[in-house]
């Protein structure tokens, strides 16, 4: 049987009745048993609420979910609606009480919804069209941040991550023929710019133009190319467990990892903005921080402020890591200006 | 604390299974040391930073050499290691259709201070030793 968390609104197949731990954000449901006697226990897996007006009959093996997800057939009669407040009503039962969001369009066409809201449109595509539902998409994810991640299923990762696997590849593919185009302009650019650079830092100017030289070769760019779609799928993936981590650190991973990723992938779809030459690679990491910290904030309901937290989290101990080193180099030239040695590991 | 539930064969588990046994491939067979790339950190002020020595430590483990990987950073030879046995165990899992282990929600917060945590100590040993790497 499929059953649903009440806390996340994922489904995941469960062989037995009783208390169960959700799959997808490990949080504990409880599934009675219908058959057994009123008073048991509650139906759905939503522990404190109301039973049923009368128990159903036991659901075939991976046909009918357990905890209200909508069934390919019509739901038993007498079924009540579940209680308030635990998401969408699944398709086919009664009208719901309150606190309910829209139904899905397909009603209890036989898809598990896994959670409240629609799809995106990129999830419609074949009924929308590739391009059409890829555009809309776009435009919602990176526009309209906020509604849109408050109202998309997040049971639909793969459609998350096949949108933001072809944002960040054409991105990605962009970003190597511009560099291409201009690669002999930035190393002059970067020669000069070292030279500039402090005699102190000479180890690092000397590293940035290396690092220059070899990011604007020709092996490096075609390589770059090549493994960008590749490249696209590791990073999202990577990325959505490094921030799924600090939003456990926060207590902000309310839905699980699906919620995660689909914002991770969807906000990725920002990286085609790296089609726009020169200031495109520029504004793509402000934008993206952007959505991320909507998206988590909708899709989590945890809140902008435990949102931004798991995506600046990162970058403010980047920060304090820099002024860290800061303090410890400056620190230590001063203490070898009075010793007449250098710390172990530190060159200036 | 840990239940153990029956999924899809090939699901998010199995896709960070491939992206491991990617990692342990690249630092196996490709020559990533080979890359000119410094930390910028390590380069502006000769600091390392907490995940400095990582790219070595894989590939020092890829190849057998766990004291290398050790020396580059405990965290990474950590990290590389707990990687590829999980790459190793899910792949196994799936292919026998076996349940997989969800922890819980207070487990899933425990791991994650965890890792902060050996990170932080792993920055503060490439710190008093000066980075091998």
């Amino acid at each position: 049987m499929i059953a649903r968390c009440a806390r996340c609104q994922g489904t995941f197949q469960a062989d037995r009745f009783g208390v169960q731990t959700c799959p997808h954000c490990g949080g504990q449901v409880l599934l009675s048993d219908p058959n057994a006697p009123q008073g048991a226990g509650d139906a759905g897996g939503q522990a404190g609420g109301p039973p049923p007006p009368s128990a159903p009959p036991a659901p075939a093996p991976g046909s009918a979910p357990a905890g209200g997800a909508p069934s390919s057939s019509p739901p038993p009669p007498g079924f009540g609606p579940p209680p308030a407040g635990f998401g969408p009503p699944p398709g086919g039962y009664g009208p719901s009480p309150g606190g309910y969001g829209a139904p899905p369009p397909w009603g209890g066409g036989g898809r598990p919804t896994g959670g409240p809201g629609q799809p995106s449109p990129f999830a419609d595509r074949a009924r929308l069209g590739f391009f059409r539902a890829y555009f809309e998409t776009w435009k919602r994810a990176a526009i309209e941040p906020t509604e849109f991640f408050r109202s998309v299923r997040i049971d639909q990762t793969g459609s998350a991550i096949l949108f933001g696997v072809i944002a960040s590849t054409l991105g990605g593919w962009a970003q190597s023929f511009w560099a291409s185009l201009t690669a002999a302009s930035t190393r002059a650019q970067m020669l000069e710019l070292s030279s500039k650079i402090p005699p102190q830092w000479a180890g690092f100017a000397k590293a940035f133009s290396e690092y220059a030289e070899h990011a604007t070769s020709t092996t490096s760019l075609v390589s770059q190319a090549l493994f960008a779609p590749l490249a696209a799928v590791v990073g999202i993936f990577v990325s959505a467990a490094i921030f799924h981590a600090l939003l456990l650190l926060v207590r902000g991973a309310n839905r699980g990892f699906d919620a995660t990723l689909t914002v991770v992938g969807y906000a990725w779809g920002i990286s085609l903005l790296q089609l726009i030459p020169e200031c495109g690679a520029l504004v793509v990491p402000i934008w993206m921080a952007v959505v991320l910290i909507t998206g988590f904030a909708e899709a989590h309901r945890c809140g902008t402020g435990k949102g931004a937290a798991a995506v600046l989290l990162p970058m403010a101990l980047l920060c304090v890591c820099l002024c860290g080193a800061i303090a410890l180099a400056f620190g230590a030239s001063g203490l070898g200006a009075l010793t007449g040695q250098m710390p172990k590991g530190v060159q200036l | 604390m840990i239940a153990w539930r029956r999924i899809a064969r090939f699901g998010v588990p199995e896709v960070f299974a491939l992206i491991g046994l990617l990692s342990f491939a690249f630092a196996r067979f490709l020559p990533v040391l080979a890359l000119p790339y410094t930390c910028p950190m390590k380069g502006a002020f000769g600091i390392p930073c907490a995940t400095c020595g990582m790219t070595h430590a894989f590939v020092a483990l890829a190849r057998g050499d766990l004291s290398g990987a050790l020396a580059a950073s405990p965290f990474g030879a950590l990290l590389a290691a707990a990687a590829w046995a999980y790459a190793a165990a899910d792949l196994t899992r799936a292919g026998l259709d076996l349940p997989f282990p969800v922890l819980d929600l207070r487990l899933q917060r425990a791991v994650v201070l965890a890792a902060a945590v050996a990170l932080a100590l792993n920055w503060a040993w490439l710190l008093s030793s000066g980075s091998p790497t």
